[in-house]
């Protein structure tokens, strides 16, 4: 059992992950970027690129890899979101499912349609055991990184003068404006924020999946329902909600077998949702009419 | 000057014309058509199958062809599109005017054809699926314009299954299959092949072609003490499977169907690979001692460029077989679709590898049972016969 938690967390916390990067451009722009998988996706095959492909060091490729998942992330707003404030939630929506499909013919035409193996630069080696369970450095590595970079972000929203200009946006974006933010710089900082998580949960989750064109679809979709079980438009409440369903995921499959884990996964998601629409930690905000 | 000039032109065009028209009167080509997978996730089987194919044509054609007449290829791409598939061999056979059609080496587009082709009266060959249902092994139950060359997944479980419990003394079977159609057939036939041995499961894993981490799954086999794993899905799964073993510390036997026997499996799980047994439709050809065998490897290596020590894939051996095969039936029947079905349904043909292709009026599978289905493992990277 304990085995099953501790592997739940690995993937839960690689969904968390996933899960903010969505709720940061939720929150602060109201548009679920559904490109978010096909980024993830991206990063992936450019750490494949960098480090496996060229044999660059392995800093050097996280660190281009990142690079190029900025300008990317930037380039992704510039182009599709541009006029961001004036464009309808519909509409952004089609623009980011869009710029997802082209990401991902993209890659094929690109890197191809096999899958490729990739490294686990955490290593393998077992460092200690709990009773049955035997914690290696991969699982403890990708659960520790998950959790900094994400108390990193916590921090900076919360901490900082521009993270709480974010925060500010996110509550009233007009208010906001009207006090002197710069909405749109804002808007941009949160795609970088999302870019930076996108390509951590890349990195960590691709020795798992192996790196493929079509890897991000379903990266992309289970952040996106941990994303709404948790909160869409609070960053902690996206984190528990990754943390939750890739936890009972592995804990649901290992009590009662693969076959009955998603349609109990999924009747608890339709409570949930049935119940509390905004997510397990989502505060309703008030909706002006007119 | 000008006159001339203009007689000149009439001269050249009623030349042109002559040339043109009489050109398919001279040598006819005889149109064979192929619908496979040759982009998207699983266009590495359509393109070992188009390679396979392209070799044989070329070899043919070299050799003066079918009585002086050359073969020509049509190839199209119905990537895991059904509906594409449908369509793609409405062309081949209505517009294109194929002789013979090769189907999909994917189970679902290879039906989808199959109503074309009937309705067309276009033989329609099978030299990838093995799955059962496109043409059963009860004798007479197969739909009578399609001919399959390979083994069937009913007869691959069985020899699986007798394989773990004879030759590896395994007493505790675990399943693991994907929740897909192949999956759910693969978990039927190995529990058949099971129960009429008077074994049985001591537990059943499933689990959707999205799942990332397989640990939950595996440590439920480890709980019930299996001694030995069936899997039956795709490379990219078992890959996952076999490294989520590795994590965990679970050292038993893992078995697999032939969709595993292709690179890119050994190649994604690299050394975690190693061991896994892999019910195939010939003997490994990697350490055979064949002349025809090395030589025919020979010619694939140059022709693909593929690595050393990775095997041809089983499935382009069998459409290169199928080609000379059909090529021996359209010396004797000539290009007529009926003719071409009536002589392809009482021939015999012995392929590269020296498998006997043996089709009957009853018999529209050319293999016969389980025993003619081998086990292999992997070894070092290649595919090997094993030691048991």
């Amino acid at each position: 059992m304990l085995e099953a938690i501790f592997s739940g967390l690995v993937i839960g916390s690689i969904y968390a992950l996933v899960a903010l990067s969505f709720s940061i451009i939720f929150a602060t722009t109201n548009i679920v970027n559904f490109a978010l998988g096909e980024v993830v996706m991206v990063a992936a095959m450019m750490a494949l690129t960098t480090i496996v492909t060229l044999k660059w060091p392995i800093l050097t490729g996280i660190l281009i890899t990142t690079l190029v998942l900025l300008v990317l992330s930037y380039s992704l707003q510039l182009i599709a979101l541009k006029r961001l404030q004036r464009v309808d939630a519909n509409t952004a929506f089609m623009l980011t499912l869009a710029a997802g499909i082209i990401l991902n013919n993209a890659a094929l035409l690109i890197w191809g349609d096999k899958p490729f193996p990739f490294p686990n630069l955490l290593g393998e080696r077992i460092l200690f055991h709990i009773g049955k369970l035997a914690v290696n450095q991969q699982g403890l590595g990708v659960i520790l990184a998950a959790i900094f970079l994400m108390a990193l972000v916590d921090w900076f929203q919360r901490k900082t003068l521009i993270g709480k200009a974010m925060m500010a946006t996110s509550l009233d974006r007009e208010a906001a404006s009207a006090i002197g933010i710069n909405v749109k710089l804002i808007h941009t900082l949160a795609f970088m924020v999302s870019a930076i998580l996108a390509t951590a949960a890349a990195f960590l989750i691709t020795p798992f999946t192996f790196a493929s064109y079509y890897m991000g679809t379903d990266i992309g979709l289970k952040g996106f329902a941990a994303a709404i079980l948790g909160s869409l438009s609070q960053g902690r409440g996206a984190i528990v909600g990754g943390l939750l369903f890739g936890l009972s995921e592995a804990v649901l499959s290992y009590l009662f077998g693969s076959n009955a884990r998603d349609p109990f996964l999924y009747l608890a998601f339709i409570l949930v949702l049935m119940f509390k629409p905004t997510g397990l930690f989502g505060v309703s905000k008030w909706q002006r009419v007119a | 000057m000008k006159k001339r000039a203009q007689v000149g032109w009439v001269v050249l065009s009623v030349l042109a014309i002559l040339v043109f028209t009489s050109a398919p009167l001279l040598a006819k080509d005889i149109l064979i058509g192929l619908d496979g997978p040759l982009s998207g996730p699983a266009a590495s089987f359509g393109l070992d199958a188009l390679n396979a194919v392209t070799m044989a044509i070329e070899e043919i054609n070299a050799a003066g062809g079918i009585q002086g007449n050359k073969l020509e290829l049509i190839a199209k791409d119905s990537m895991q599109d059904p509906t594409k598939a449908r369509m793609n061999a409405e062309e081949l056979v209505y517009k294109d005017g194929v002789v013979a059609f090769f189907a999909s080496t994917l189970t679902t587009n290879n039906l989808a054809s199959l109503e074309v082709t009937t309705k067309g009266k276009v033989p329609h060959i099978i030299a990838g699926t093995t799955s059962d249902v496109v043409c059963p092994a009860e004798p007479g139950k197969c739909n009578p314009w399609v001919f399959r060359l390979p083994i069937l997944n009913s007869w691959q479980a069985e020899k699986l299954a007798i394989y773990a419990v004879k030759n590896l003394k395994a007493k505790r079977i675990a399943l693991m299959y994907d929740a897909t159609g192949y999956g759910l057939d693969g978990k039927k036939n190995l529990e058949g092949a099971l129960e009429k041995m008077g074994e049985k499961t001591v537990i059943s894993e499933t689990f959707s072609m999205t799942d990332i981490d397989f640990t939950p799954q595996l440590m439920r086999i480890r709980d019930a003490k299996a001694d030995a794993i069936i899997t039956w899905t795709l490379g990219v799964q078992v890959a996952r499977i076999v490294q989520s073993m590795k994590r965990l510390g679970l050292d038993i036997p893992v078995l697999g169907s032939e969709a595993i026997t292709e690179a890119g499996f050994r190649k994604l799980a690299g050394p975690a690979a190693e061991g896994v047994y892999i019910a195939d439709r010939m003997p490994a050809a990697y350490d055979s001692k064949d002349p025809n065998v090395q030589a025919f490897i020979k010619k694939w290596r140059e022709k693909t460029k593929m690595e050393e020590k990775l095997a041809v894939p089983s499935w382009s051996v069998t459409y290169y077989d199928a080609v000379y095969w059909l090529a021996e039936g359209l010396k004797k029947a000539g290009p007529d679709r009926e003719k071409l079905r009536d002589v392809l349904e009482n021939s015999t043909y012995t392929g590269v590898t020296g498998i006997k292709y043996v089709f009957t009026p009853q018999k529209h599978n050319s293999r016969s049972g389980p025993e003619d289905v081998s086990i292999v493992q992997i070894k070092d990277g290649a595919l090997v016969t094993p030691k048991y």
